[in-house]
């Protein structure tokens, strides 16, 4: 195989590193909402406890 | 539910200052290939998904093991946590190997072996979380995911082995030998292979500690599951 373009495999890089932030800060940002959401509920159960 | 323990704090700052670590060995340190040169890079943290993906799936079969020995509905918790996170690495693992085939292969997707049992294994446990969702009594839906992580998991090694079996392969072999027909393999430097084992080591730790967060959530989940029952009664 011949040299790539420098150009069309340092697009590719950006793309292939992009996609990998992209992807694992979506996650991040899915478990800490998910963890803020139960948070709520369990405030809520434990007040509706208490009222009880 | 407590505030993040010491010890997670910890480990959160050390996966942030791996991961921080591992990008500047691949951009500072290992030496552009010659024939693909930047696109190349990619390979480190591609492996390194592909290894935490695979290690995730074979976690959760030893919690499925857990599960059937003990009924203990933590090692659910654990099972359900380690498939989530594979799945994550390993959508990102076959991404990035599509971007990076694109100029070496000069196509994005082509039914080789390993991507073929990569894909299948991808759902494989896409259909695990689906299927989960179906089941409402908590025993059953546990004795569910022990068995069929444990089943699914007999994809990981042959995802693995797929490209060392099978002899007309265009994926790169890079530890053992590669086919004939390979595309895209290189020879490793000495500064190629300390990023590519520090990357595994770094997402090794990574992992570790998105699986405690991921456990931790599970937990809050299930106490608010009982929870919510015992107001409802």
């Amino acid at each position: 195989m011949s040299g790539l373009n420098p150009v069309v495999s340092i697009e590719h890089m950006i793309a292939g590193y992009t996609v990998i932030f992209s992807v694992m800060a979506i996650y991040l940002t899915s478990l800490f909402l998910r963890w803020r959401n139960l948070k709520r509920d369990l405030q809520a159960l434990e007040e509706m406890q208490e009222k009880k | 539910m407590k505030l993040q323990p010491l010890a997670l704090k910890i480990l959160n700052a050390v996966s942030a200052a791996l991961f921080i670590a591992a990008l500047a060995m691949v951009f500072f340190y290992a030496p552009l290939e010659e024939t693909m040169n930047y696109v190349q890079k990619i390979f480190y943290f591609h492996i390194a998904n592909a290894w935490i993906g695979m290690l995730g799936f074979l976690v959760a079969a030893v919690a499925g093991v857990g599960y059937l020995r003990t009924h203990d509905q933590k090692w659910d918790i654990v099972e359900l946590a380690a498939v989530e996170i594979s799945l994550v690495f390993f959508l990102i693992t076959i991404v990035t190997g599509s971007i990076w085939a694109h100029p070496v292969w000069n196509t994005w997707w082509t039914w080789d072996p390993r991507l073929t049992t990569a894909s299948i294994l991808e759902m494989i446990y896409i259909a695990y979380l689906l299927l989960r969702q179906g089941i409402e009594d908590p025993d059953r839906r546990a004795r569910f995911g022990a068995v069929y992580t444990l089943v699914g998991a007999l994809s990981v090694p042959i995802t693995f082995l797929s490209i060392r079996i099978v002899s007309r392969t265009i994926h790169p072999v890079i530890i053992g030998a590669a086919s004939g027909a390979a595309k895209g393999s290189f020879n490793m430097t000495p500064p190629m292979l300390h990023t590519m084992f520090f990357c595994l080591f770094a997402f090794s730790v990574i992992f570790a500690t998105l699986l405690w967060h991921r456990i931790r959530l599970g937990e809050l989940a299930q106490k608010i599951e009982q929870l919510k029952l015992k107001v409802l009664q």
